[in-house]
């Protein structure tokens, strides 16, 4: 008597290997934990190149996104790493935005250009943030081999931080130990919510650096925060995919999350045994190299000339 | 009245068999439905039936006739491949499988199966080539493993008073889609072709997949935070058993 190995996804309308989706999942986590970044902007475009219909990999991907960034902020919430009044502010802007991209999805579905926007995003934000980690990472390794060089000199506040001052309704954020416009986390949080529901991420790779780099908090406070606001972004972006487009497969969001969970552990203790900055190139290749293989799909002539417009 | 009683007794027990024989079916299906269960991943249709001794037998399984709504994928300022204008196909099943015995003509073939097909389809777009425009979604539906030209086997057994007895195999994808299909056979003799006879078969979601559908597409709202609290609880579950961690994919 064989075990069976392959389930029946009735919102994806295919049949997946369970060990293939464990596997895949176990994949990213395992990334996930030697890099310490999400894995779920690598999660989508590998489902999708399983089979899975772009609209309910972005689904699906953030209901597993739900259960992974669970037990991350638990932790840093007991060891006092969440700014809850920051996070609460970018989650406001997270759920207008998830609500308006969640719409946006649903109107060029309609028109069947979701999948080309959910492409073209990507290729956008992984050329980015791949270059990005990249460069700054071979800068770091270079530091390192010169540790003798200068200091910068103090320098005059930049225009981006008058802009900053500048702003309405300022307020402290002792946590972080910023003082800015709450417009600032509100527009910011947005911003990501239309990305996380157009692409199925989180948001965290693009939310760690707006957090660090544009609203100047301590990179502690950063990781517990992130993962606090991602939860319940990714909790709106389910709920609202799963009313409004009918793309969320819980099931495969299950599987995914156990292999998830269970290769970010075995990722984790891996990860400790690296160099950090060894360990960004590589990653950073991986989504480079996953950025060209989407980025020639867009430019090279497709197999078949038509395309479904919805999904079901 | 004993005898009339034996008499009717015997008739309610002889009615049963002698309805049985007068259906004798001319095509049989096994199994008679497809239930898309959990663990469902394609299933491989039997079909048999008896063709006169000679002919080359043709069976195929297809969906009743509907309309497609597609884009059409043409090139964007010249260089991104992206969808573009709307095609509307009418008079296509949604699945379309054959399976013919090794010495069936080409020609037949091609007529019982996908290329005849494309005489029945329909295509309004603003592309004048409206022929190109329905080879391609035969293209389109073969790449989804919808539309198959030899979609399984075809085997005959030993002939007897002029007839051959035949068994199909028809392999069904696993993206097929609940609905009402039919499963046809023809016998092709002389570059003729006869139908044998006409079967339909249901598919339908069973279990899960059942539940799981009428939860997503009927009560979107109730299945998102039913979604969403049962990723919760597995992420605490597993936050819990792997406690220490501080790792979380976001």
């Amino acid at each position: 008597m064989s075990i069976p190995m392959t389930m029946y996804l009735p919102i994806a309308g295919n049949s997946v290997n369970i060990l293939a989706v464990l596997g895949l999942g176990g994949g990213v986590g395992l990334l996930s934990g030697i890099f310490g970044v999400g894995g779920g902007f690598l999660m989508t475009p590998l489902l999708m190149m399983m089979g899975i219909p772009p609209t309910v990999a972005a689904a699906s991907d953030s209901n597993q996104i739900v259960g992974a960034s669970t037990s991350g902020t638990l932790i840093h919430l007991r060891l006092g790493n969440v700014d809850v009044k920051m996070g609460l502010l970018l989650l406001i802007g997270g759920v207008v935005g998830g609500t308006l991209g969640v719409q946006l999805i649903k109107v060029l579905r309609a028109m069947g250009n979701a999948d080309f926007l959910i492409s073209i995003t990507y290729v956008l934000m992984l050329g980015s943030v791949g270059s990005y980690m990249f460069i700054e990472s071979i800068t770091s390794m270079r530091k390192a081999k010169n540790p003798s060089q200068k200091p910068a000199a103090p320098k005059k506040p930049s225009g981006y931080a008058r802009m900053m001052a500048s702003l309405p309704f300022q307020m402290e954020f002792p946590r972080s130990g910023v003082r800015m416009s709450l417009i600032m986390p509100l527009f910011l949080g947005s911003l990501v919510g239309v990305l996380s529901a157009i692409m199925g991420v989180g948001g965290g790779f693009i939310m760690v650096p707006v957090m660090v780099y544009m609203l100047r908090m301590p990179m502690h406070v950063v990781v517990g925060t992130s993962l606090f606001q991602v939860l319940f972004t990714c909790l709106n972006v389910t709920i609202m995919q799963a009313w409004t487009n009918h793309t969320v497969d819980f099931v495969l969001a299950l599987i995914l999350l156990i292999g998830s969970a269970l290769g970010a552990q075995i990722g984790a203790r891996i990860g400790r045994k690296l160099q950090g900055d060894q360990l960004k190139v590589y990653l950073a290749g991986i989504v480079l190299i996953v950025m060209f293989k989407m980025l020639y799909e867009l430019l090279a002539r497709p197999n078949v000339l038509l395309a479904a417009i919805g999904g079901h | 009245m004993r005898r009339v009683l034996l008499l009717l007794t015997l008739c309610c027990l002889l009615a049963p068999a002698s309805a049985f024989a007068a259906e004798d079916p001319a095509l049989a299906v096994t199994p008679p439905a497809i239930r898309i269960g959990a663990l469902y991943d394609g299933i491989d249709l039997t079909v048999t039936g008896k063709a006169p001794a000679g002919a080359q037998v043709a069976v195929r399984l297809s969906g009743e006739p509907d309309t497609f709504h597609m884009k059409q994928k043409g090139k964007a300022l010249g260089v991104l491949w992206m969808n573009l204008d709307k095609v509307t196909f009418t008079g296509a099943p949604k699945v379309f499988l054959i399976a013919a015995s090794d010495g069936l003509p080409e020609a037949s073939l091609d007529h019982l199966g996908i290329p005849g097909l494309a005489e029945r389809i329909t295509a309004e777009a603003k592309s004048p080539d409206k022929a190109g425009l329905i080879k391609e979604f035969l293209h389109y539906q073969r790449a989804e493993k919808l539309y198959k030209d030899h979609a399984g086997t075809v085997t005959f057994g030993p002939e007897a008073d002029g007839m051959r007895p035949f068994t199909a195999v028809l392999h069904v994808p696993s993206r097929l889609s609940p609905g009402a299909y039919a499963v046809e056979a023809f016998a092709v003799a002389g570059g003729t072709e006869t139908a044998l006879g006409e079967v339909d078969v249901a598919a339908s979601f069973v279990g899960i997949p059942a539940f799981m559908a009428n939860m997503a597409f009927n009560h979107g709202l109730l299945f998102g935070v039913l979604a969403s609290i049962i990723a919760i609880l597995g992420g605490f579950i597993i936050g819990q058993l792997c406690s220490g961690s501080k790792s979380g994919a976001h």
